[in-house]
């Protein structure tokens, strides 16, 4: 026979508010194998812990139940705190009769009665309870990051000099996200790149970070501290391992085709740079505009190269690469503008998204920076600005607020205005979020100094009237209808998760929420990890945010990874399933039922086994075992039916209603 | 305006709900249907004051503005309104209400007799459905 | 192929030359189109409260009978669409009015619904494989849509109500240059306009200087109301602003007809206050000197 304690916390007036504690006590002092009982008000205090830790060592108890809150809030503490008296950690449990009793209920005889169910279950459970130790894995101290926006590069930075190596992969040719199409920033107004280069410059030359541009991550096996990863490398049709970055095929490249960096406002060549600061600086082919891979013929390039280094044949390569943490760094894109038909549908060439105008804003973009209309090259003198499209629209956008719109917005208004200073500009809001140190400030500015009219309301339609652009609005503070005839409409699109994460999120099997952004653990407490140990979360790939945001969470992320990497060994919870080989008849339902890859069949033996490190303890196999070949360490079948036959046995003193 | 939780939550107000099928609170005032709607300078307030009064518990005055009688059904509203409110609805059960306590807004004797001549049976079979009850 | 047809109030009363059109583009493209025994008016307007059902009921009934017909019910107005295809997506959703109305009319609603179509689409289909011996050259035609066929489209799901193509294509389809004009989709003022003529009269002006501005001749509709909306706020205006300029006023089956080379027997312009002839001089069938 065990000897078991029970420490019965008051939680302040939380549980002892509605469970008679000392009544409980008194009852469990009753139980046979229960050797001592003890109530304190707070128990996961100081003095809470130092009284546990007394009476284990007193008393000589070999098992223990706190009867407390939840699991989730102190069963690390309290099984610390055993260890530290000398108990095995897992021989502690903890009875919730907090969340599962007292919050729940009024009647205090009733709850004090499931109180006491509850805790002498968890008795019937500790007495079973068999002494482990965690699982030890070895790590591999190298870490993966997918996306080599802000954040990303980022993470990969603080990683790489912390002193481990870390694997940058980027699908598109270049480095540097969607940061690297902008103009200036809010609220400093200090220009993107000057901002940016530095970070892709240190990124191109750290020796511990290896870029992998043009690539996706197209597989993932193995746990924490040991992923195997695959990664395709996709063919730029250029050797940029010979390729000097001359540039002399670009020149003679005759044909030219719409720049995606430049969001169609200017064109590119089949083969190119995406633009002039790209890191890496290597041209590389658009098959799908090239004339040699669309017709057949051309050739220029390959003729043109000095060194031989454009290879029409180049094919994807796979790598295989072994990682012990990943960092997903996926960013957003822009909800599409040909998705709103009351603004034309995308169709009208002067009615253009935020990324555009960073664009035409830009002093390397297509009008190197003047504020020209794409239609006619006209500089607008009307300019309307417009904020929530397709953000908090449940109909026929996304629900939520994109986070950045209202900053950038005022932004744009307040450039347009320095460069067009007898140019009216106009916003629509609804609501200026400027939650950030300096952003009212901001906006303050946009609207007292620049002279940016804010209107409060939507805009209902905009369509084309001979070379303007009619915009009906409202203002709702005045309550009249406002018609604006534009030169140019500016629309804040919503932020959407880049496309490829609903992909990337089945190859690392962590969850994305209902608009495919990736969930955290715990939206307060655990906001860089994802529900899969050793894979965790930065920048907009997470939930919108903006730059100072992404860099945070990079550094946040980064130092998990770190945290992560500090041991040379993982502890894995020992709660794992087992098999009984005498029993197992290799049916393999466990396979089946386990979502993590844990369980196989023995090639050689034709049983079941189990892989520890991968196992979560979910328990779904053991449930599915027809045999109860598989069982739950210390959830076993035995411990579980003792602690069911606590609730339905028979009533005792304590007043339990049947 | 005296407000009360009483005035805000009337029951009123919980009529409309039901015989719209929309939740007044649904609307965030973002004013886009005022901003598309045709006959909203013949409006005041207009649409989106119509539906701020109407959160306010202020049914009765809702009743007495010209937009329950200028809205035109023509739904540029409805199909523009990113909360999904039905706002054409809002404004018929605002109709109803005023009609079925017996006033109509239109008699046939009240309108020309050349325009009753003149215009189409739809014309009128509309204007009787929306003005009579 | 056979359809049940669904005239409404107007067409056979007051407005002749659509229903005359009507009749003729059905027989001329081989459209069978049968009149749905013992109509009654689709009420003009759909009921939008909850607490209503009555206003379904004539709807209710032309469905059932179509569907006893065994075809398809097919109207020619926005308005009578406009009732009678929501009635139809209301049936398939709402069990609890479909069951009122079962029992008031004492008539089962066919489980697998009724097929509403209209008329526009029968015709589109028909004209792909013909060729419009009177090809309305040069015309530059405003299609107007109005609400009634456009919203609210989830439930009516005739076209994009941000940028319908239907009306443009039946232009193009008889030798015709659609022009798009930023308010044809825009209201008329609908039965407001009896109410009230300033609200409609907006309206009108509004409509008609947008598609004047885009090189509009003549409109096209396929809406009573709107018809007479257009024309008579147009006719007011007209006489108050000089500057105003109205635009005469088609059914789109006026203009297939036309194009179709239709008899002058059946193009009835009687109903026209703003006289289209003018517009259309060159397509007008050749009259014999009485």
């Amino acid at each position: 026979m065990k000897r078991v304690g029970v420490f019965v916390c008051w939680c302040g007036r939380n549980i002892a508010e509605t469970v008679d504690i000392e009544a409980l006590c008194r009852q469990l002092g009753r139980d046979a194998p229960v050797a001592w009982v003890e109530d304190y008000k707070y128990m996961c205090s100081e003095p809470g812990q130092q009284l546990m830790k007394k009476a284990i060592a007193e008393q000589h108890l070999d098992a223990v139940v706190v009867a407390a809150c939840s699991p989730n809030m102190h069963e690390v503490t309290f099984r610390l705190a055993a260890e530290a008296a000398g108990l095995n950690p897992y021989r502690l449990e903890i009875a919730n009769i907090r969340e599962q009793c007292s919050w729940v209920h009024r009647d205090r005889d009733q709850a004090t009665a499931k109180a006491l169910d509850i805790v002498r279950s968890m008795v019937e459970k500790v007495a079973r309870d068999e002494e482990l130790q965690p699982l030890r894995v070895p790590v591999t101290k190298r870490a993966l990051v997918i996306g080599a926006g802000i954040s990303g590069m980022q993470a990969a930075l603080e990683i790489a000099d912390a002193g481990h190596e870390v694997l940058l992969v980027e699908r598109q040719t270049y480095i540097g996200g969607h940061m690297a199409q902008l103009s200036e920033t809010f609220p400093t107004l200090d220009c993107a790149s000057c901002i940016l280069t530095p970070r892709t410059a240190e990124v191109a030359r750290h020796p511990r970070i290896k870029l992998m541009v043009a690539s996706e991550v197209i597989e993932v096996g193995g746990y924490v501290g040991n992923f195997v990863v695959r990664i395709r490398q996709n063919p730029t049709y250029v050797d940029w391992s010979t390729c000097t970055g001359c540039m002399e095929c670009v020149e003679k490249c005759p044909r030219q085709v719409p720049s995606r960096f430049e969001r169609g406002l200017g064109t590119r060549k089949a083969i190119s740079v995406a633009f002039p600061q790209a890191v890496p600086y290597r041209p590389s082919i658009d098959a799908e505009a090239c004339l040699y891979f669309t017709k057949g013929r051309c050739g220029i390039c390959q003729k043109t190269c000095p060194v031989g280094a454009v290879d029409y044949e180049q094919k994807p390569v796979i790598h295989e690469e072994k990682v012990g943490a990943i960092v997903v760094a996926t960013g957003y894109e822009l909800f599409p503008k040909a998705r709103i038909g009351e603004y034309g549908y995308g169709k009208y060439p002067d009615v253009i998204d935020g990324l555009e105008f960073e664009r035409l804003n830009s002093a390397s973009g297509p009008t190197s920076g003047r504020i020209q209309r794409p239609s006619d090259g006209k500089v607008p003198k009307e300019v309307v600005f417009i904020q929530c499209v397709g953000s908090r629209d449940q109909e026929k956008g996304v629900p939520y607020c994109s986070k950045i719109c209202c900053m950038y917005t005022a932004k744009h208004a307040m450039l347009y205005k320095h460069k067009v200073p007898d140019g009216q500009a106009y916003v629509f809001y609804m609501d200026v979020r400027a939650g950030g140190k300096g952003y009212e400030e901001f906006i303050q500015r946009a609207v007292e100094e620049d002279g940016v009219l804010y209107l409060r309301g939507r805009v209902s339609r905009i369509f084309p009237e001979g070379s303007k652009l009619m915009v009906w609005g409202v203002d709702t503070i005045s309550g009249e209808k406002v018609e604006i005839a534009a030169d140019l409409v500016v629309l804040a699109m919503a932020m959407v998760p880049s496309p490829t994460a609903r992909d990337l999120a089945r190859v690392l099997k962590v969850s994305i929420d209902e608009h495919g952004f990736f969930s955290e653990a715990h939206p307060k407490l655990r906001p860089v990890e994802s529900l899969s140990r050793g894979i965790y979360l930065t920048g907009c790939a997470q939930a919108p945010k903006d730059i100072p945001e992404a860099v945070a969470q990079a550094g946040s992320a980064a130092s998990k990874v770190l945290a992560l990497f500090s041991s040379d060994e993982l502890l894995h919870p020992p709660t794992v399933v087992r098999v009984d080989p005498e029993i197992c008849s290799g049916c393999g339902l466990c396979v089946k039922s386990c979502p993590y890859e844990a369980r196989q069949i023995d090639p050689v033996s034709k049983v079941a086994r189990v892989r520890e490190v991968l196992c979560q303890g979910c328990g779904a196999c053991a449930a599915a075992c027809p045999n109860g070949a598989t069982q739950h360490i210390n959830f076993t079948k035995e411990q579980l039916m003792s602690m069911i036959d606590t609730f339905t046995g028979p009533p005792d003193g304590a007043g339990r209603e049947r | 305006m005296l407000l009360s939780g009483e005035r805000v939550r009337s029951r009123l107000v919980t009529k409309v709900e039901e015989m719209s099928g929309q939740r007044v609170l649904g609307c965030y005032q973002c004013g886009k249907c005022t901003a598309g709607c045709p006959m909203a300078s013949f409006m005041d307030p207009v649409p989106h004051g119509v539906m701020r009064l109407l959160q306010l518990g202020q049914v009765s005055r809702a009743m007495r503005t010209a937009a329950v009688w200028m809205c035109a059904s023509c739904h540029s509203c409805a199909s523009r309104c990113p909360r999904g409110v039905d706002l054409a609805r809002v404004m018929e059960s605002l109709r109803l209400l005023i009609l079925r306590g017996g006033e109509p807004k239109v008699r046939p004797e009240g309108l020309p007799a050349e325009l009753l001549m003149r215009a189409p049976q739809q014309a009128l079979v509309s204007c009787a459905r929306k003005y009579q009850g | 192929m056979k359809y049940s047809y669904f005239p409404g109030c107007t067409l056979p009363t007051q407005m002749k030359n659509f229903e005359l059109t009507v009749r003729w583009t059905a027989r001329r493209l081989g459209i069978e189109l049968e009149e749905l025994d013992s109509w009654q008016c689709c009420q003009a307007v759909f009921p939008l409260s909850t607490d209503s059902p009555m206003g379904l009921v004539a709807s209710f009934r032309a469905l059932i009978n179509a569907h006893q017909a065994g075809r398809a019910l097919v109207t020619c107005c926005s308005g009578c669409f406009h009732v009678i295809k929501r009635t139809a997506h209301l049936m398939a959703r709402d069990q609890e009015t479909r069951q009122k109305l079962e029992a008031f009319c004492e008539q089962e609603y066919p489980p697998e619904g009724v097929q509403v179509l209209h008329y526009l689409d029968l015709l589109l289909s028909s004209l792909e494989s013909v060729q419009p011996p009177v090809p309305l050259k040069d015309l530059r035609v405003g299609a107007y849509y109005g609400c009634l066929l456009l919203r609210p489209e989830d439930e009516l799901g005739f076209d994009d109500p941000e940028d319908p193509q239907k009306m443009e294509r039946l232009v193009r389809l008889l030798g015709a240059e659609p022009v798009l004009y930023a308010y044809r989709t825009e209201c008329c003022g609908s039965y407001s306009s009896l109410l009230d003529r300033a609200g409609a009269e907006a309206a009108v002006r509004a409509i008609v200087s947008s598609a004047r501005r885009a090189g509009a001749q003549v409109l096209v509709t396929s809406c009573p109301l709107c018809f007479w909306n257009l024309e008579e706020s147009s006719l007011a205006l007209a006489t108050r602003e000089p500057s105003f300029a109205p635009l005469p006023v088609l059914y789109f089956t006026q203009l297939v007809a036309l194009a179709l080379a239709a008899p002058d027997e059946c193009l009835d312009w009687s109903a026209h206050r703003i006289d289209p002839r003018p517009a259309v001089a060159a397509f007008l069938p050749e009259v014999k000197e009485a």
